[in-house]
């Protein structure tokens, strides 16, 4: 019952996930820290920017401000999560499409707002979609193209919009990423032209 | 918009956006390392006082805590600065700030670098605090620095002011002030570092500028060159603040000393304490005008808060002093700009270096004058619009690319309809709506200096063709835009030029990316690089075809013959024949504005090689009720010169606009109240008016495809606009920014429209 | 630094009997808005964190002859989308539009907002004019403390340690009109400056027969404004009555208030934000 280290269980990108984890860490933290997943990002730690949005039970949250042991029995989906065996999740298709991604550091949380929403209304009308991406800010863009790509997307006809993939081959990619391409971003640093990030996983 | 060409002028699929949309992890928090010692500057508690003593023995046995580095540490120079060196890595005699670091720890976790951080004992002998400018200036007032509170003074003299004003028709005198304005940039500031097999250092970092990185911690250590290595990583936005170093010399210190590796990351709040912020301004404007409304004479007193060091202040002061005419010809000038040292968080460079400041009096002057004159808001400025021919301040006159006026026109029929219709219909008895007008212009490059970049370009003997820039991509689109250029010389797609960006192994230095400088300048050495090796291929090519040069074109990888398409040859044929025969398929490209200094005393001279020129037409709706104000639409007409990708120049002019809606109305950075997130609000989508961009094309000969630059123009007439469009609501004008619920409700109320 | 426990009850009698042994050490976390953000900045000094997230009884909107009971638990998204609230109590139901963020609403409780007492809940106006009882348990019983009560001061509510909020009691009404307004910096993700929440209704004549309205945000503590109410009540909804009882509306802020810097822009602003949002009822004489 009492314990300072608590252990929690929760699908993660259709993946089973176990983790041991203190009490004070948060949602983000152990998505980040102790998962490894580096999509979900922190810009301000206290649910003021939404660049750490990710979704629980299909529902966008603040990842930064959510008890990470409250993850437990819970569906989690993250930005590693949205890509498919046949390619790109059909929002960040539009996202490319549409000129939404400047420095790309707002991109994963407003994927996440876009695809929770997207989920419970298939059909969103402006002040849908301007009422769900307001959580999410960007100084970049000026959330112009931002929006006319969500727009492109919708409505959702295609049913297998949220279709997160075979639950194997999707941790297994989203591992890969993690762990095999980072560290060859980094350790060994001497590859010409890996810093323009093109080299992991086209 | 016509358009004549293949690649430049299309709005391709933009470089590194698909790592993004992955949510790649390339940015410096996410990158791997083995087990990285996390890295912490502890910060002065006082905002002025000499540094007696550091006592770091109790934080040094903490566990965990690997080193706590103070300036003794230092192996180098311990003085860095972008323009004139000023500011300690870490303090040494005395603290200038509350952002001054004075320590630096390395421990194996952050619970353990923040307990070191509380153990550190620090003896102070404090100095009188100065926070205004105008104490600072003040005879007797204390020594921020040991060679006074001036930082620097620009002036710009210009025929007689006083004459001229004596036959003006019109006078209009006024004060104007904006306040410290904070970047947010999503990502807060980070680097990562480890030592190399070979003994280099490696510093991963969120930069604009690797080379200047790379030449500054160079400095710090007292290594040489080859010692050290920079490598931009993903930057999540920067917006000027991402020029001085941020976390690049701690890691350089902590490898030098540590040889292991090191992750640097600041949390919002440090960033928001001692990153560098937009200056705030005082500028007392007069401009007079004849009865026909042409202004005859301008003069300028500004001021403008550096902060605690240097940084890019003399820039602002200068560009400040240049700019304040706004776009328009005017004959006697006499114009000053100082930046003045006080204790607070130090200003540099952003988004537009004093020109978004200085445009709010210009533009709010135009209208004045207008109204007194009983001229309209767009009239005036089309009277007094520079263009080709015209003579600027500095006495520099505009030969080519001067599209002012035809972003004018082209706002016209929008505004026409606005004033005619849109704000004639009130959405509510409580509700004003306004139309108000923004013009700027903005010189391309640093002001009055060289500011060259250089490019690589090289073929390999299979006719693969590799580009190597130092131009920092931070979400703007360098980039794409610079493959795009390189692609339509070589006949090529972008796809297929590869790029290695911003590395100081292997790119040479293009610059900082600032001052809206990278597509004119790095695109210019890019092209030259570029045809040199075309040159090359062609000459090689004429040989193997028989067939004039002039006739050559280059597509898909061959050279041909454009009368007889099927003459052909690869380009792999002709690399390994060319390498063969010991000709060279390396090329450097260099390219450096023709900009001549600006006199010390007159500023005469050529501080810009081209200008880039813009009109923003802001509706909004003013509560007259509670004082909030919603921008409704903006328009802007933007003379780009040429858009080497619209949609990147309409990202550009969209991300531009929400900034200045910032500035406009809620953006007010508070030393020593404003501390995270919750106390500083940029706009949310909801704040986010419909933009309506308009690309301009006055083509300027001297750019890359007649390219010049828009990064910074998108942000410059939008806070003008929208002041002029409450003024034009309220019927009572206001002179601060931000227009902030307070300073609006008070104008409605003075105005009358409150207790209607 | 590992410091605290987590507990997470099944039962309400479970925490209810762990608040009992551990109150003053314990620290009740429901969606965690507020409670992480504490603890990141390490102002948190508790023992455990009590997860009430998942208790079925917290969570449930009903409406029985108490009134229309909203739990502690339920989330500003629920209440955004749920048709009792709609219906019985529009202004908490507007209130969950302009909340923060929609990430934001889909965690934070209602419970969570009241308990942290911030002066700029927006939660509390809407409950005020519902004249809402806050059921709160302990291991002793239940008791019920009204609005006005649980606020002890600004970020001090008056919950003892060992309690905990249960559900909230509103006094269910389809009013002809309500409203809940905001002013902030933003149009979204902000710290409301001033909120107000107002139903009312009128009789054949258009006279004002029933009205509630409450203040907030620019007191340190919830205020239902009796003064104003009565100033209002059995009146014809003029421009010229509106004008008057925002004048006084704006007089009894600042007996509460005292005149600091911000009453420069405060007190006017409390009277344009009152005609703003009350302006609809004007017509209602006009008919």
């Amino acid at each position: 019952m009492d314990q300072k280290k608590v252990d929690i269980q929760f699908t993660l990108n259709a993946q089973k996930t176990s983790v041991r984890i203190p009490v004070e860490m948060t949602a983000l933290q152990v998505i980040r820290d102790v998962v490894g997943f580096k999509g979900s990002k922190e810009g301000c730690g206290i649910g003021e920017c939404g660049a750490c949005t990710i979704e629980v039970d299909g529902k966008a949250i603040n990842s930064c401000l959510m008890c990470g042991v409250q993850l437990d029995g819970r569906e989690v989906l993250t930005i590693e999560g949205l890509e498919r065996e046949e390619g790109l999740h059909p929002i960040q298709e539009t996202f490319l499409e549409h000129h939404a991604v400047q420095c790309g550091f707002c991109t994963p949380g407003i994927l996440m707002s876009t695809h929770a929403l997207l989920k419970e209304n298939p059909a969103p009308d402006d002040e849908e979609i301007r009422d769900a991406v307001s959580g999410n800010l960007c100084r970049c863009t000026g959330y112009q193209q931002i929006f006319s790509s969500i727009k492109a997307a919708t409505p959702v006809k295609d049913d297998s919009f949220f279709h997160t993939g075979d639950a194997e081959n999707t941790l297994k990619k989203s591992q890969v990423f993690a762990d095999e391409t980072s560290s060859s971003m980094v350790l060994n640093g001497t590859k010409k032209g890996e810093n323009n990030g093109e080299g992991c996983h086209d | 918009m016509k358009n004549e060409y293949k690649i430049v002028g299309k709005s391709i699929r933009r470089k590194g956006a698909l790592e993004k949309v992955k949510g790649a992890p390339v940015f410096c928090a996410d990158l791997k390392l083995d087990h990285p010692l996390c890295l912490r500057a502890v910060r002065s508690q006082r905002h002025h006082a000499l540094l007696k003593n550091i006592d770091v023995s109790k934080a040094v046995k903490i566990p965990g805590v690997v080193a706590v580095f103070t300036a003794a540490d230092i192996p180098g120079i311990n003085l860095m600065g972008i323009i004139n060196k000023d500011q300690p890595l870490l303090a040494m005699d005395k603290v200038r700030s509350m952002a001054d670091p004075v320590a630096l720890v390395a421990a194996q976790t952050p619970e353990a670098a923040a307990l070191a951080m509380s153990a550190i004992t620090v003896t102070y002998e404090d100095l009188p605090m100065i926070f205004d400018p105008e104490e600072a200036l003040a005879p007797g007032a204390a020594l921020i620095h040991k060679k006074g509170n001036l930082l620097c003074k620009r002036t710009i003299q210009k025929g007689d002011v006083d004459k001229a004003f004596k036959k003006a028709h019109v006078i209009i005198e006024k004060t104007y002030r904006t306040s410290a304005i904070e970047h947010t940039y999503l990502e807060p500031d980070a680097g990562a570092g480890y030592v190399d097999d070979d003994g280099t250092l490696v510093i991963h970092a969120s930069t604009q500028n690797p080379h200047y990185d790379h030449k500054e911690v160079v400095s710090l250590l007292g290594v040489t060159d080859e010692k050290v290595r920079i490598i931009q990583a993903a930057t999540g936005g920067g917006f000027g603040s991402k020029l001085d170093l941020n976390v690049q010399g701690f890691i350089g210190l902590a490898l030098y000393h540590l040889k292991r590796p090191v992750r640097c990351v600041f949390s919002r709040e440090e960033s928001y304490l001692a990153s560098s912020k937009r200056h705030p301004f005082v500028i007392h404007m007069k401009t007079g005008a004849d009865a026909q409304g042409r202004l005859v004479a301008i003069k300028m007193r500004a001021v403008c808060n550096t902060g605690a060091y240097g940084s890019y202040g003399i820039a602002v002061a200068s560009r400040a002093a240049v700019h304040g005419t706004g776009p328009y010809e005017i004959e006697h000038v006499d114009m000053a700009c100082s930046a003045v040292y006080t204790n607070t968080t130090f200003c540099g460079a952003m988004r537009g270096f004093g020109a978004p400041q200085i445009a709010l009096a210009h533009e709010s002057q135009m209208d004045l004058l207008a109204q007194a004159l009983g001229i309209d808001p767009l009239s005036i400025r089309l009277i007094n619009g520079l263009k080709k021919g015209s003579i600027t301040a500095t006495g520099q006159t505009l030969t080519e690319s001067a599209g002012f006026n035809a972003c004018l026109e082209a706002v016209n029929p929008y505004y026409k309809d606005a004033l005619e219709t849109w704000v004639l219909s009130e959405p509510s008895p409580f509700i004003k709506r306004g139309v108000g007008l923004g013009g700027m212009w903005y010189g391309i490059g640093n002001t009055g200096v060289q500011n060259p970049s250089t490019a690589k370009i090289e073929m390999d003997r299979t006719g693969r063709v590799t580009l190597f820039t130092g131009c920092a991509d931070i979400g703007q689109g360098s980039t794409t835009i610079l493959s795009q250029i390189a692609g339509e010389i070589l006949g090529l797609s972008p796809d297929d030029v590869e790029m290695v960006v911003g590395d100081t192994k292997y790119t040479t230095s293009a610059g900082a990316t600032s001052a809206s400088r990278q597509t004119y300048i790095s695109g210019n050495a890019v092209k030259d690089a570029t045809d040199k090796l075309v040159n090359v291929l062609l000459t090689q090519a004429v040989n193997r075809l028989k067939v004039k040069k002039s006739y050559l074109k280059l597509s898909n990888g061959t050279v041909y013959d454009g009368r007889n398409p099927d003459k052909k040859v690869t380009f792999s044929w002709l690399a390994q024949r060319i390498l063969d025969r010991g000709g060279a398929l390396s090329w450097q490209g260099y390219f450096d504005p023709e900009t001549v200094p600006l006199d010390l005393e007159t500023g005469e001279g050529v501080p810009y090689a081209t200008y880039a020129f813009a009109c923003q037409m802001a509706c909004v709706e003013v509560d007259t009720l509670t004082g909030e104000v919603l921008v409704k639409k903006i328009v802007a007409a933007h003379d780009v010169g040429k858009a080497i990708h619209p949609e990147n120049v309409i990202g550009q002019i969209c991300g531009g606009i929400a900034m200045g809606v910032g500035f406009a109305l809620m953006e007010d950075f508070v030393p020593g109240k404003t501390e995270s997130m919750k106390d500083y609000h940029i706009p949310t989508f909801k704040d986010m008016p419909e933009v309506i961009p308009i690309i301009v094309e006055d083509t300027e000969p001297s750019g890359p495809f007649g390219a010049k630059g828009v990064g910074e123009p998108a942000l410059i007439p939008t806070a003008p606009a929208i002041v002029n469009a409450i003024s034009h609501a309220l019927g009572e004008r206001i002179y601060q920014l931000p227009a902030s619920l307070e300073r609006v409700l008070e104008a409605s109320i003075t105005a009358g429209h409150f207790n209607k | 630094m590992t410091e605290m426990k987590y507990y997470r009850p099944e039962t309400l009698e479970q925490a209810l009997d762990f608040l009992d042994a551990h109150g003053a050490r314990t620290e009740i976390l429901a969606g965690g808005t507020d409670v992480m953000v504490d603890v990141r900045s390490g102002v948190l000094h508790k023992e455990t964190l009590l997860d009430v997230s998942r208790l079925a009884a917290l969570k449930k909107i009903e409406m029985t002859d108490a009134g229309l009971c909203v739990g502690s638990g339920v989330t500003l998204s629920e209440i955004n989308t749920s048709p009792l609230i709609k219906k019985y109590a529009p202004a908490l139901g507007k209130c969950s539009e302009t909340f923060a963020s929609r990430q934001i609403r889909n965690i934070a409780t209602i419970g969570g907002n009241v308990a942290h007492a911030s002066p700029c809940g927006d939660t509390i106006p809407p409950l005020v004019i519902h004249e809402a009882r806050a059921v709160v348990a302990n291991q002793n019983g239940v008791k019920e403390i009204s609005m006005d009560a649980i606020a002890a001061g600004a970020y001090q509510s008056a919950l003892a340690a060992g309690d905990i909020i249960v559900k909230f009691i509103l006094k269910p009404r389809e009013a002809g009109f309500a409203d809940f307004q905001k002013i902030a910096r933003r149009r979204a993700l902000a710290i409301s400056r001033m909120t107000m929440a107002v139903m009312a209704d009128k009789d054949e004549a258009g006279k004002i027969c029933f009205v509630r309205f409450s203040l907030g945000a620019c007191t340190p503590t919830p205020h239902r404004m009796d003064a104003v109410e009565s100033f209002l009540m059995g009146q014809n909804p003029t421009h010229e009555l509106l004008r008057g009882a925002g004048t006084l509306l704006a007089e009894k802020m600042v007996e509460i208030t005292g005149r600091r810097s911000s009453i420069i822009y405060k007190e006017p602003a409390v009277q344009g934000l009152f005609m703003r949002m009350m302006y609809p009822m004007v017509g209602w004489c006009e008919k």
